[in-house]
C-alpha cells in the first residue's frame, strides 16, 4: 500500500521553485530518506504534506486520501517531528506530550497511558515532571519526538531530528526510529547527514534545487557511480595540493580537499592511480597514506551535483 | 472541546509566568494603594471638590425657587459655584462656551426645571445633574403631599428626619470619590489595556517556541486555535482583574457603587477589547518586538486621553475633550463613574459598544491575516 503518493508537485516562493515537479511514492513500512543540502526542498515537501503550505500544482495523497479534501483524517494518522524543537519550556515533559496528544482526540486514562508510553519510548520517563529548561539538547530532541508519537501515528515525518546533538543522543534517536518502524510505522526521514540516512533508511531520494535527482535503495544509488573509483590520499601538507591540476589528470571526475586528506573520484575503467601518485611525487608533496574507498552517498551526491551535501 | 484545551493550556502558561502575574495583579494593586494614599489630600478626604460653575435663571420667586436655593446651598459645600442670570440666552451660551459646566432654567409658572450641560465637564456636570435629579424627586414628593395635606407637609419639613422619607439616588446620599475610589477605577481600566500584551504574547510565544506550526499540523481546526487563544486571554485577564477588584473593594475599601454586575459587564467589555487588540496586533505584525513597541506606544496615550492618570477636565480645552473621545478608556471611565456615583446608566451601552466595535475590527483584521498565513 502506498502511504504517500506525490505527483508533479510544484511550490514556488517568489521566483524560486522550492519544489519543482517532484513525484514520489512511499510504501507502507518503509523508512524513506529525503537527503539533500539545506534549501534542497525537503522541508517544503514536509510542510506541504503536513498541511502548513499550499501547493502551486500537483497532487498529494497520504494514506490513500487527498490532503486537501481530507485534511483532518490525514492529520490524525500523521506525526511530525519538526526540525526546530517545538515544546513549551514552562510546561513539564508530561504536560507537553499530554497537550499535543490531546489535540489528536485522546483523553482520560488512554491519554495518560499514551503519554507515559511515549516518554518511556524516548527514555524520559524519569524526567516526566521536569521542565524542558532543565534538559540537555539531546533530551529536548527526544521530548520533541515524544510529542509527535504519543497518538500512535501510522506515518511519522522526522525533519532533521538529530541536528546539534551529542553522539549518544543521536544514536538513541536513530535506534528509536528503527524501533518505531519495527512497530509498524512508516517513516520519512530527512537529513543532510548522509551517514544517518545510509544507516537507517530502506529507500532514499536525493534532492537538490527542489528536484529529486536520484531515488532508490542505497545500493541502487551507489550503483549509479559504480563506474567510479574513489581514492583517498593523505599527505603531509594539503595546502600545497592544486585541486585544478588534479582534475586535469585523465579520468578524474571530482576532487575534495579536507586539510591533508584528498578524496579523488575517477572513472573506474581508467586506472589512473600511477598518474595521481606521480602528481604528488613530482610536486614533492609527501604521501602518508593511500586507500581505495567504497563509494558512499556523499560521493553519489557529489557525483550527481558537483557539490558536497554540506556546502 | 479543542478550544477548551487551548484555553486551559494558555491559562496554565500564564499562571506559571510570575512576571506577567506580578505585572497584571500586583502592579495595579500597588499603584492604586500608593496613589490612593499619596493623593488623598487632592481629593479632600471624604469630601469631593467639584470645583465647577453652574449658571441658572429663574422666572419667579415661588416655592420652586425657594426650594432650589436650599439645593444651591448644599452644592456650594462641595465646590459648585452658582451664578444667577436673567437671560436664558446667556445661560445657554455660557454653557456652550464652556464658561460654565451647566445651566439650570427654573420655570416657576410651569413648575419645571430644565438642565443643560457641556460634555467637556462630563464628570462634574454629571454629578450636578444627578444631584438635581434627586432634588426634583424630593420636591415632587413634597409638592404632592402639600396639595393633599398641607399640615402634614409642615410637619415633614420641620422634622429633622425628613430626608429619610425620600430615597435619594443622587449626590446627597452617596459616597463621594476619594483618591482611592478614583484610582481603584482608573488603575483597573489602565491595567486591563496591558492584557493586550498578554494576548499578543500568547500568539508570538507560540511562534518563538516553534509550537505554532506543531499545533496547526494537528487535527485542531484553525478557528479553534484562534478562538481558544482569545478566550484564554479573556478568562485569564478576568481572573486577574477579579483579584484586583476584590482587593480594591475589601482590602483598600474603595467604593465601587451598588451595581457590581453592570460594573463587571463594562470591565468585561474592556477586557475583550484589549485582548482583541493584542491578538490583532500579533497576527498583523508577527514580530514580537514590533508588537510590544506598538502596544507600549499606544496604551499610555489611550489611558492619558481616558483620564486614567488625571482628569482632563482641568485643562478646559475643547480640542482635548474632542480628541479624548477616540479613547475607549474615556468611554469606560465615564460610564463607570456615572454608574458608581450617580446610578446613571446612560453611558454604559455606548462604552460597551465602543469596546466591542474596536474588538470586532481587530479580530476581523487578525482573522483575515490568519487565514492568509497558509497560502505562502
Amino acid at each position: 500500500m502506498k502511504v504517500i503518493k506525490i505527483e508533479g508537485l510544484v511550490k514556488i516562493f517568489g521566483d524560486i521553485a522550492a519544489v519543482d515537479k517532484v513525484s514520489l511514492n512511499i510504501e507502507e513500512g518503509e523508512i524513506f530518506g529525503l537527503l539533500g543540502p539545506n534549501g534542497a526542498g525537503k522541508s517544503t515537501i514536509i510542510n506541504i504534506i503536513s498541511g502548513l503550505l499550499n501547493t502551486n500544482s500537483g497532487s498529494i495523497e497520504v494514506l490513500g486520501q487527498n490532503i486537501n479534501k481530507h485534511g483532518t483524517e490525514v492529520k490524525i494518522n500523521l506525526g511530525v517531528v519538526p526540525q526546530d524543537i517545538a515544546i513549551y519550556e514552562d510546561l513539564s515533559a508530561f504536560e507537553n506530550v499530554k497537550f499535543f496528544a490531546s489535540l489528536y482526540g485522546l483523553k482520560g486514562k488512554e491519554l495518560r497511558e499514551r503519554v507515559e508510553e511515549a516518554l518511556e519510548f524516548v527514555g524520559l520517563s524519569d524526567k516526566a515532571k521536569n521542565l524542558p529548561g532543565e534538559f540537555s539538547g539531546g533530551m529536548k530532541r527526544r521530548l520533541n519526538i515524544a510529542c509527535a508519537i504519543a497518538h500512535r501515528p501510522k506515518l511519522i515525518i522526522m525533519d532533521e531530528p538529530t541536528v546539534g546533538i551529542d553522539p549518544q543522543s543521536r544514536n538513541h534517536i536513530l535506534q528509536s526510529v528503527k524501533r518505531l518502524n519495527e512497530m509498524g510505522c512508516t517513516i520519512i526521514y530527512t537529513s543532510h547527514y548522509m551517514e544517518e540516512v545510509e544507516e537507517i533508511c530502506t529507500r532514499i531520494a536525493i534532492m537538490d534545487h527542489g528536484k529529486v535527482i536520484a531515488e532508490g535503495t542505497k545500493e541502487e544509488l551507489k550503483s549509479i557511480i559504480t563506474d567510479s573509483n574513489t581514492v583517498v590520499i593523505t599527505v603531509r601538507d594539503g595546502s600545497r595540493v592544486n585541486e585544478e591540476k588534479l582534475k586535469e589528470i585523465q579520468g578524474v571526475k571530482t576532487v575534495e580537499i579536507d586539510e591533508n586528506t584528498i578524496k579523488i573520484n575517477s572513472e573506474k575503467e581508467l586506472n589512473n592511480l600511477d598518474k595521481l601518485i606521480l602528481y604528488f611525487t613530482s610536486n614533492k608533496i609527501n604521501i602518508k597514506n593511500v586507500e581505495s574507498k567504497i563509494p558512499d552517498l556523499e560521493t553519489v551526491f557529489l557525483t550527481l551535483t558537483g557539490r558536497k551535501l554540506r556546502d | 472541546m479543542n478550544i477548551i484545551k487551548i484555553v486551559i493550556k494558555d491559562i496554565k502558561h500564564n499562571l506559571k509566568n510570575k512576571r506577567a502575574m506580578m505585572m497584571m495583579v500586583l502592579f495595579p494593586i500597588v499603584l492604586m494603594s500608593i496613589l490612593g494614599i499619596a493623593l488623598s489630600g487632592v481629593f479632600e478626604g471624604e469630601k469631593i471638590n467639584l470645583n465647577t460653575k453652574v449658571i441658572y435663571s429663574s422666572t419667579g420667586n415661588g416655592n420652586l425657587q425657594k426650594a432650589f436655593e436650599g439645593f444651591e446651598g448644599r452644592l456650594k459645600n462641595i465646590g459648585v459655584q452658582f451664578l444667577k442670570t436673567d437671560s436664558e440666552h446667556e445661560g445657554i451660551n455660557s454653557v456652550k462656551n464652556a464658561a460654565y459646566s451647566a445651566y439650570i432654567k427654573i420655570d416657576e409658572s410651569a413648575n419645571k426645571l430644565t438642565f443643560y450641560k457641556n460634555d467637556r465637564f462630563d464628570f462634574s456636570a454629571g454629578l450636578v445633574e444627578s444631584a438635581l435629579g434627586s432634588f426634583v424627586e424630593k420636591y415632587n414628593l413634597y409638592y404632592e403631599i402639600g396639595k393633599v395635606n398641607p399640615a402634614a407637609l409642615n410637619e415633614i419639613v420641620s422634622s429633622k428626619t425628613n430626608s429619610e422619607l425620600v430615597k435619594t439616588v443622587g449626590l446627597e446620599k452617596k459616597r463621594e470619590p476619594r483618591a482611592k475610589d478614583y484610582y481603584a477605577v482608573t488603575m483597573l481600566t489602565l491595567i486591563i489595556l496591558y492584557s493586550s500584551m498578554t494576548a499578543s504574547y500568547a500568539i508570538t510565544n507560540e511562534r518563538i517556541r516553534k509550537t505554532y506550526n506543531r499545533v496547526l499540523i494537528s487535527p485542531l481546526k484553525r478557528h479553534e486555535f484562534f478562538i481558544g487563544k482569545l478566550l484564554g486571554s479573556v478568562l485569564l485577564t478576568l481572573l486577574q482583574m477579579l483579584i484586583v477588584i476584590l482587593f480594591s473593594k475589601y482590602v483598600l475599601n474603595a467604593y465601587l457603587g451598588d451595581n457590581l454586575l453592570i460594573y463587571g459587564v463594562i470591565i468585561l467589555s474592556e477586557i475583550i477589547m484589549a485582548v482583541s487588540l493584542g491578538q490583532g496586533a500579533a497576527f498583523l505584525m508577527k514580530n514580537d518586538t514590533a508588537v510590544n513597541g506598538l502596544l507600549n506606544s499606544i496604551i499610555p496615550i489611550i489611558v492619558l486621553l481616558g483620564g486614567g492618570y488625571f482628569p482632563l477636565e482641568q485643562f478646559n480645552s475643547n480640542i482635548l475633550t474632542t480628541i479624548a473621545k477616540i479613547s475607549p478608556v474615556k468611554w469606560i471611565n465615564d460610564a463607570l463613574f456615572k454608574v458608581i456615583y450617580g446610578n446613571d446608566y446612560s453611558k454604559v451601552l455606548p462604552a460597551i459598544l465602543v469596546n466591542l466595535t474596536v474588538a470586532l475590527i481587530f479580530l476581523m483584521l487578525a482573522s483575515i491575516k490568519y487565514r492568509e498565513e497558509k497560502v505562502s
